[in-house]
């Protein structure tokens, strides 16, 4: 049957409509939270924009059932730091999903906010060249599962170099090469600059887990990177893990959004379905909004690992002058055109706006361009 | 009506019966030839050094022949000594032919008298013996001769050269001549020594009893006080009209009431019984094919009253009627159909050997379809000739019993290669699946290509479509009931089949005089083809293989008692990649007594019913886990059979069943495994049943079984009981037209769980509880039966409704897998299904097979949420088998007796799905949005396969026989979509694919031998 079987590309004639309304965040206590509301887009667009899957206009408010209501401290976010844990919460949204349309109001369900749990240690592991970090939670919520995500910072070395320009990111000062009759004059062009990288947050994947022993969730392995990683190569690097107890309704809903997503077609495959969540329409029984809005304290945890001698370096000697001769001749009388672009990218950050002056090897970047900065971010200490 | 019927079949019996009228009515050979001279051509024997292999003479002689109750004179006659046969021709102008000996009663050649002793009933060392004394003790004369090669001399062993230009000639021998003297004395061949031998042909001589002429007598009928001989003209002249009275009594106790008639031979008169003041009488008997194995499942009918019964798994049956003439006809999809013409006196037996067709789905199948048709109540009910299945390709090439039940109006699966079928709508758990009795709870190998019944060892298959009869119950929707083959008890033999991912191995055979025992094993060896997958291919590293194995012993001490011992194991490997690993297998065991005595049939079984699986994960190391789970079944049963009377049939019985259910153990796997054990509770349950049923059939034109099943179920604190209803009956306007109705409820107490599209070797099985309900369903069916072209094709026409309360769906997100609270993530849903069943099949002639098309609906809601949190928003939605339109053709031309051609055309529409219809963002990743629950269809299904077969050719003393299967499934190359989803290709576009199973035409070839 394998050597029988194939798999053909498919255009199925779907007729249904569309335009769902899709609110994913969480009652947080103790914390600001962060509520978003989009839609179901047709399935005939290959790919999704912001404006495609994005609502008009929707606005958020946390009702209390002791009669406290927390509304937006700026869109999509509501401060909950003074939230009490002896109530039920609920999420009200007013959702206008396109111009011209009448506003729904959906409500979450009432719920009793789950204990915040405890964040055990963090441990590493090297193995053929991956780092592994697990994580122990424990909590008294008798559900046994969480919901996790977290955040990054490290500190790296970040390439920097031309052999046309040269940037000092701390000043600003740019030396101009182009003119130099003799390219032995910028032979010791390289350098590196130290920048930080935040990343994380809400761009990272938010995980689910349901513990297999009891309540208590044992080196559970969450995060692997390669040892090579910039992330390790300046013996800092910061992670700091967000935890909350979820009900197991919530991480069954969240499960099977993963799996009807991921897992289907094979032949022992679950047959999906639309997942109901625990927000309704509060004018029609039958409506629904996707989504599932937990209430829970959330406990957070810093941790600083240092990696100091793991990570691999850059190494500018595996480049040679042909390089810098190619740049050069290209620089400014030929079309970049004629270039491999896959090999070079915007660069120097003063020069953005000069597309000749953008090209360098994909090697040689400001940091900040990727999102990088030269100072450590606040709030990591 | 029922004058209607009689002329009909007085009709019928005219016509076919005519030539070989039972008084001995002389035929002229230019009126008949096709009877007599359409036997084989004779042996041809191209030199012998010692003599000729003939009697005595190597010319032909004039004679009289009464073959098949009919009196050929002025023929030339010769008898081959060698094979026991009589040689015929109507004159040197034509060539000799061997007529089918089992139906020559007695033959003259010149002033010689020759009798059949077999066709007389003896069991006698040849069929034809010259009478010699016509004294009050007849003594006979046998020539017998045997060849032998001469080393060195000639071309091989000792082949008989035939005429048959299929053969080469090849001959060679010298005759060695063996004449003996038999004595009937009481009753018993006895073989005279030769000194005794001379004395009393000495002694006759002298008296007169030995003559040279004609004896004044010769034997046509077997038994009974007052048998008659029919009248003979030889040459215009009456040469007898009455034998000595218990001339050739089986039994020398002539006042026995029962006498036993060994019934063979077609288109004679059997008296049963011995004549007296009873109005019905009964006839029992054991029905067997040529090697002696009884068969299960033929069905007898009586064409005066309409009575009929089936002979059971010892091929015994049971059947009152009327006395007086009328005409019996047994029925087997496998046999040649047997029509005997009975005069009932007395209570009797007669026991039947049926013998096997000589091509596929001849006018036999036709027959036994019709009969069933029109003098059963049976409604939805099919049965599939075993030899069948082997012809119907298969995407591998091996027969398979389940391939055909597909084939069949109102059998529906979900898919290619998926284990499991849906009968009217219903779902796949609801279907008993019986093996020899014993429930198969995993029914296929290798994810659904191969079922777990080897071709080798079933015999006789029987699909109900609307829950059986009342002596089976526990599944709402269809009962399989396949029947396994008995050993032959005429020698040991074997067959062996090669495929091109399995073989399969048969050996059967008598142990001592009483026993037989029939094994088949089959295995796979397809890693080798799996491991040819490229290793970049994420099928790498994975395995397939199973194994199976099927013992049956059976011993008869004595003719009215049967015990049988059945076995049955098989298990099965797989894995997609190195990761994941399954393991399932069954184990089934079976005793089984039947006794009969007077009128009661009486069977008892017990019985033990075993299926477990296993799962290993290892994706990931720190949850490496196994996964077990099992199901045990105990089982005894009890059915009782008795004629009440001429009319009425009870069936009583009574069932117990003990369920024992793994509810899962999970353990980790490996050093570097986290996951924690974790068991789920055993459960238990009884599930004691009683049931009775009448079979009342009155008259010819119409008949009803009525039955009742009073089926219970036990478990813990929790008590369900529910009497089921089977009632069905006949009306026929016409012997080839009828009419039926039928209304069935049943009860089923245990649930296979399952949400995925076929069902999974790790799916386990619930017992109903206090919050998982029994599932009821309710059936009511109608059809139409009209046998057309002179019985060549039957039509049919049946319509059902079908209602479930109770089934199992599954709630969004549900966990089914080691969750102790289960029953919480089912959802009790009601169930409805409709629809028209339409066939027309046409089983005699060259072509042969059938057509199909059925109409239905099946629809499910949820009854036990409301709002929104109910499936679809509580409204009817499409059931996983709901295909509103599928049409089947399955066709077979027969070029000659070995050649043929088979062509499968299956189509229908698409399974309902549910589709992604939009997609959101969610938890940071591109998610689908769903339609409601299978609101949208896969595309629809089409599949053509051809085959040409080659069955076994004539060579008699071949040492074996092969037979070859060339086929192609799939041949048009349809890439049929076994599912569709979903997959984010870079990230962020979403591509929509389909899974075809086989997408490609999948060529095979099968090569079967027979030793």
């Amino acid at each position: 049957m394998l050597l029988f079987s194939c798999i053909y590309p498919y255009t199925p004639d779907i007729s249904d409509e569309y335009g769902r309304v899709v609110i994913e965040g969480d009652i947080s206590l103790g914390t600001v939270s962060h509520f978003t509301a989009n839609q179901v887009v047709p399935f005939d667009a290959n790919y999704y924009t912001a404006s495609s899957i994005g609502v008009y206009k929707a606005s958020f408010k946390v009702e209390a059932e002791n009669g406290a209501v927390y509304n937006e401290a700026s869109p999509g976010d509501i401060d909950l730091s003074t939230a009490e844990s002896d109530t039920r919460y609920r999420l009200v949204a007013e959702v206008i999903r396109a111009e011209g349309e009448d506003p729904v109001t959906f409500a979450s369900d009432w719920q009793a906010p789950a204990p915040a749990p405890e964040i055990g240690r963090l441990v590493e592991s090297v193995q053929d060249g991956i780092l592994s970090l697990a994580l122990n939670l424990s909590s008294d919520y008798e559900s046994g599962c969480y919901r996790w995500e977290y955040e990054e910072l490290y500190h790296y070395r970040s390439p920097m170099g031309s052999p046309i320009l040269e940037l000092d990111l701390k000043t600003g000062a740019i030396k101009d090469h182009s003119d130099a009759s003799d390219i032995s004059e910028v032979q010791d062009w390289w350098k590196y600059e130290w920048c930080w990288k935040e990343t994380g947050s809400r761009r990272t994947a938010v995980e689910i887990a349901k513990s297999l022993q009891g309540s208590t969730l044992k080196n559970y392995e969450f995060l692997t990177m390669k040892t090579s990683s910039e992330k390790l190569t300046a013996g800092e690097y910061y992670l700091r893990l967000i935890a909350r107890s979820i009900p197991e309704a919530q991480y069954r809903y969240l499960n099977a959004v993963n799996e009807g997503s991921e897992s289907m077609g094979s032949l022992f495959s679950p047959v999906p379905g639309e997942q109901i969540g625990n927000i309704r329409n509060a004018a029609d029984p039958n409506d629904y909004a996707i989504g599932y809005i937990g209430v829970s304290k959330v406990a957070k945890r810093l941790f600083h690992i240092n990696t100091l001698g793991r990570g691999s370096f850059f190494n500018p000697d595996n480049y040679t002058t042909d390089i810098i001769s190619t740049l050069r001749g290209v620089y400014p009388e030929k079309s970049f055109n004629e270039l491999n672009l896959e090999a070079y990218k915007q660069g120097y950050y003063p020069y953005m706006s000069d597309p000749n002056l953008l090209w360098v090897p994909t090697f040689c970047y400001d940091c900040r361009l990727s999102g990088g900065t030269l100072e450590k971010p606040e709030g990591w200490d | 009506m029922g004058t209607v019927s009689k002329k009909e079949i007085a009709l019928l019996l005219l016509a076919f019966l005519l030539p070989f009228t039972l008084a001995g009515q002389a035929v002229e050979p230019g009126e008949s030839p096709s009877m007599l001279f359409r036997g084989r051509i004779a042996t041809k024997y191209t030199s012998g050094f010692n003599g000729t292999p003939y009697w005595d003479t190597l010319s032909f002689r004039k004679g009289t022949v009464y073959y098949n109750a009919c009196l050929y004179e002025d023929v030339e006659v010769r008898i081959d000594a060698c094979e026991d046969k009589l040689l015929v021709r109507k004159d040197r102008n034509f060539a000799a032919i061997a007529p089918d000996p089992r139906q020559v009663a007695w033959f003259t050649r010149e002033n010689e008298l020759f009798v059949n002793l077999e066709y007389a009933g003896f069991r006698s060392p040849a069929r034809f013996m010259q009478l010699v004394s016509d004294s009050d003790t007849p003594v006979f004369k046998l020539v017998q001769k045997k060849y032998r090669s001469v080393p060195g001399n000639h071309n091989g062993p000792a082949y008989i050269g035939y005429t048959d230009p299929e053969y080469d000639e090849k001959l060679i021998t010298f005759y060695e001549m063996v004449t003996s003297f038999w004595m009937l004395d009481k009753g018993t061949l006895v073989r005279l020594r030769p000194r005794k031998a001379k004395r009393i042909l000495a002694s006759a001589t002298e008296n007169g009893a030995f003559s040279k002429t004609i004896p004044s007598w010769h034997p046509v009928e077997g038994t009974g006080a007052e048998l008659v001989a029919p009248s003979v003209r030889r040459s215009g002249t009456k040469v007898r009209e009455s034998l000595p009275a218990g001339y050739f009594e089986m039994h020398s106790d002539a006042a026995t009431l029962t006498e036993t008639i060994d019934a063979r031979y077609k288109n004679k008169i059997y008296r049963i019984g011995i004549a007296g003041a009873a109005t019905s009488a009964k006839i029992e008997g054991v029905i067997t094919d040529d090697e002696a194995v009884p068969l299960a499942g033929v069905l007898i009918v009586d064409d005066g009253s309409g009575t009929y019964t089936r002979s059971d798994k010892n091929g015994r049956y049971c059947l009152t009627i009327p006395v007086g003439e009328t005409v019996l006809s047994f029925n087997d999809p496998d046999k040649e159909e047997q029509k005997l013409s009975v005069i009932l006196c007395g209570d009797g037996v007669l026991n039947v050997q049926l013998h096997d067709r000589s091509t596929l789905l001849d006018a036999a199948s036709i027959s036994a379809e019709s009969m069933r048709q029109h003098r059963t109540s049976d409604i939805g009910m099919a049965s599939i000739n075993s030899r069948l299945i082997s012809k119907i390709p298969t995407a591998f090439g091996e027969g398979d019993v389940l391939k055909v039940v597909l084939a069949l109006p109102g059998v529906q699966t979900v898919g290619e290669a998926s284990a499991g079928f849906n009968v009217r709508g219903g779902s796949t758990d609801q279907n008993l699946i019986l093996f020899n009795g014993n429930t198969i709870y995993y029914p296929t190998h290798f994810f659904g290509i191969n079922s777990v019944f080897s071709p080798d060892m079933t015999d006789g298959v029987e699909l109900h479509k609307g829950g059986g009869p009342a002596s089976v119950g526990g599944r709402v929707s269809s009962v399989l009931d396949v029947g396994v083959r008995e050993g032959s008890a005429k020698g040991f033999r074997g067959s062996l089949g090669l495929g091109l991912l399995t073989s399969r191995l048969n050996l059967e055979g008598p142990l001592g005089h009483k026993t037989t025992i029939n094994t088949g094993f089959r295995t796979s060896y397809s890693d080798w083809l799996l491991g040819m997958i490229p290793t970049s291919s994420e099928f790498s590293g994975g395995s397939a293989s199973f194994y199976d194995g099927t013992i049956v012993i059976t011993r008869k001490p004595n003719k009215n008692t049967t015990l049988q011992a059945f076995g049955y194991l098989s298990s099965d490997g797989f894995s997609f990649g190195a990761d994941t690993t399954f393991r399932y297998g069954n184990a089934n065991a079976s005793l089984h007594w039947t006794k009969e005595s007077g009128s009661w049939t009486a069977k008892t079984s017990i019985g033990l019913d075993h299926y477990n699986n296993e799962m290993e994960e290892e994706q990931n190391a720190a949850e490496a886990y196994t996964l077990k789970t099992s199901v045990d079944q105990m089982f005894a049963r009890l059915n009782l059979k008795h004629p009440l009377s001429a009319s009425h049939t009870l069936n009583a019985g009574a069932e117990l069943l003990y369920y024992k259910l793994d509810g899962g153990h999970r353990r980790p796997l490996g050093e570097e495994s986290i996951v924690i054990s974790k068991d789920l509770p055993t459960e238990t349950a009884l599930q004691p049943s009683l049931y009775f049923s009448d079979s009342w059939n009155p008259d010819p034109s119409y008949s009803i079984d009525a039955g009742l099943r009073l089926s219970s179920f036990s478990q813990g604190k929790s008590f369900y009981a529910y009497p089921e209803l089977r009632l069905s009956g006949r009306y026929s306007f016409t012997p080839v037209l009828s009419v039926k109705a039928g209304l069935n409820s049943t009860a089923q107490y245990i649930h296979l769980i399952s949400n995925s599209s076929s069902i999974s070797p790790v799916n386990t099985w619930k017992l109903s509880n206090a919050k998982i309900r029994p599932t009821i369903g309710y059936q009511a069916s109608t059809g139409i039966y009209w046998t057309v072209f002179g019985g060549k094709v039957d039509l049919s026409a049946e319509t059902y409704y079908k209602q479930v309360r109770d089934h199992l769906d599954y709630a969004y997100s549900a966990i089914l897998v080691m969750n102790e609270n289960l029953a919480d993530d089912l959802v009790r849903v009601a169930g409805r299904s409709y629809g028209v069943e339409l066939m027309a099949r046409k089983s005699v002639g060259k072509l042969n097979g059938w057509v199909s098309y059925t109409w239905s609906r099946s629809f499910l809601r949820d009854t036990q949420n409301t709002g929104l949190m109910a499936i679809n928003g509580g409204r009817w939605y499409n059931a996983p088998s709901d295909k509103p339109h599928d049409f089947k053709f399955i066709g077979n031309y027969a070029f000659t007796k070995r050649y043929s051609f088979s062509l499968n055309i299956d189509y229908s529409t698409g399974r309902p799905v549910t589709f992604p219809v939009g997609y959101y963002i969610y938890a940071n990743g591109a998610r689908l949005a769903y339609s409601l629950r299978n609101a949208y269809r896969i595309p629809d299904y089409f599949r053509m396969d051809v085959a040409f077969n080659i069955d076994p050719g004539h060579y008699l003393k071949a040492l074996a026989h092969a037979s070859f299967t060339v086929g192609c499934y799939n041949v048009t190359g349809r890439k049929n979509a076994y599912s569709v989803f979903y997959d984010t290709k870079d990230g962020s576009s979403l591509n929509a694919y389909k899974l075809s199973v086989f997408a490609t035409p999948v060529p095979y070839i099968n090569l079967n031998i027979i030793f």
